[in-house]
């Protein structure tokens, strides 16, 4: 039989930690490319030339914890250290999840920030018009256990189109309301 | 130029993936010394090249990495050719789909090293990859399924002395 070959990240410690470091990396540049001054900032907290911060993110197998975090901070990021249980590819074959997909994530579920939010996440909406919709909870929290509550999602009016779906991240801000059972309160854009 | 002669596919990255995966071609031709670059690589260096292989083949976005060229590109001559990047170098090479098992899977193979110091691609490097890629039009999904069994035979061997 075949053996699955395994993620060159499985070679050594030194091989995950120089690919994680790179997935920060790239994210990283991302925000160096949104504007010039980002670079000089960073360079001035780093303590280093402009050109030097070229030859630091080039080195990612060289980053520490510390860096991680001075780098991220300048540039107004914040950093999580996140262990996940890759169920469908625990040995390794496909290598670490990209961190940029994780951001992307939180942000899709619209950036929860603590554990009541990230219950109340809606499970369906409906869509009122162009500026408005509907979000309804399907939640076991206790938080929600003794009434309905509904969310009211207040959107961007990105689509010119009412038919065309919506997605989670169309929405700009989260508001939530109590109602009685059965009786979604909603708010007017 | 030189005809292509004898050749093969190393696969380097992908071969369990759905839709993309990358090799080298191994042959006697002085266009094609990708492989031993390769070979010849520092550990970090090899590092670089195969997280821009992982960012490949999740379809990441980033073009300091790996791209290709369009239409409006040299007169839409080199549409097939590919580019992995990393300072100051380059490894050319062509995609293809050359499973037969599966036409969405899509596989560069890498041809030719190159040091780049200028900012704009240089014409002859990509000529010489389109050349080649001509060549093995007919041949590379025969290629790329030998490929794909010596490293079954290379895997099955290592489980048994295991």
């Amino acid at each position: 039989m075949a053996l699955k070959s395994k993620h060159w990240t499985e070679n050594s410690t030194k091989d995950f930690i120089y690919r994680i470091a790179s997935d920060f990396i790239e994210q990283i540049n991302a925000k160096l490319d949104e504007a010039e001054g980002n670079r000089e900032e960073l360079a001035k907290a780093l303590g280093v030339s402009k050109g030097r911060v070229s030859q630091i993110l080039n080195n990612p197998g060289n980053f520490t914890l510390k860096m991680i975090v001075k780098c991220a901070r300048v540039l107004g990021l914040k950093v999580s250290i996140v262990a996940y249980e890759d169920k469908e590819d625990t040995g390794n074959r496909l290598g670490p999840i990209d961190s940029e997909i994780f951001r992307t994530c939180w942000n899709r579920m619209g950036a929860p920030r603590d554990y009541w939010t990230l219950d109340a996440q809606p499970t369906g909406f409906m869509r009122l018009n162009t500026q408005t919709a509907v979000g309804f909870i399907a939640s076991d929290s206790e938080l929600w256990a003794n009434s309905a509550w509904s969310c009211v999602y207040h959107f961007k009016p990105k689509y010119e189109d009412e038919e065309q779906p919506l997605e989670e991240g169309d929405f700009q801000n989260l508001f939530m309301t109590s109602s009685k059972k059965d009786e979604f309160r909603m708010i007017q854009a | 130029m030189p005809e292509i002669k004898k050749c093969t596919i190393k696969i380097l990255a992908g071969e369990d993936h759905q839709f993309r995966g990358v090799g080298v071609l191994i042959c006697n031709h002085e266009d094609v010394n990708a492989n031993s670059i390769i070979n010849g690589m520092s550990a970090n260096e090899r590092r670089h090249l195969n997280t821009s292989f992982d960012y490949w083949l999740l379809r990441k976005n980033v073009s300091k990495r790996y791209h290709g060229w369009n239409q409006s590109d040299f007169g839409g001559r080199y549409v097939q050719c590919f580019v992995f990047k990393w300072p100051e170098n380059r490894i050319y090479g062509f995609l293809c789909h050359p499973n037969k098992q599966n036409g969405r899977y899509e596989f560069c193979v890498l041809i030719l090293h190159d040091h780049k110091t200028q900012r704009l691609t240089d014409d002859s490097n990509l000529r010489r990859v389109e050349d080649i890629r001509i060549q093995l039009v007919a041949s590379v999904a025969q290629l790329f399924l030998e490929a794909l069994e010596n490293l079954k035979k290379k895997r099955d061997a290592y489980g048994t002395q295991k």
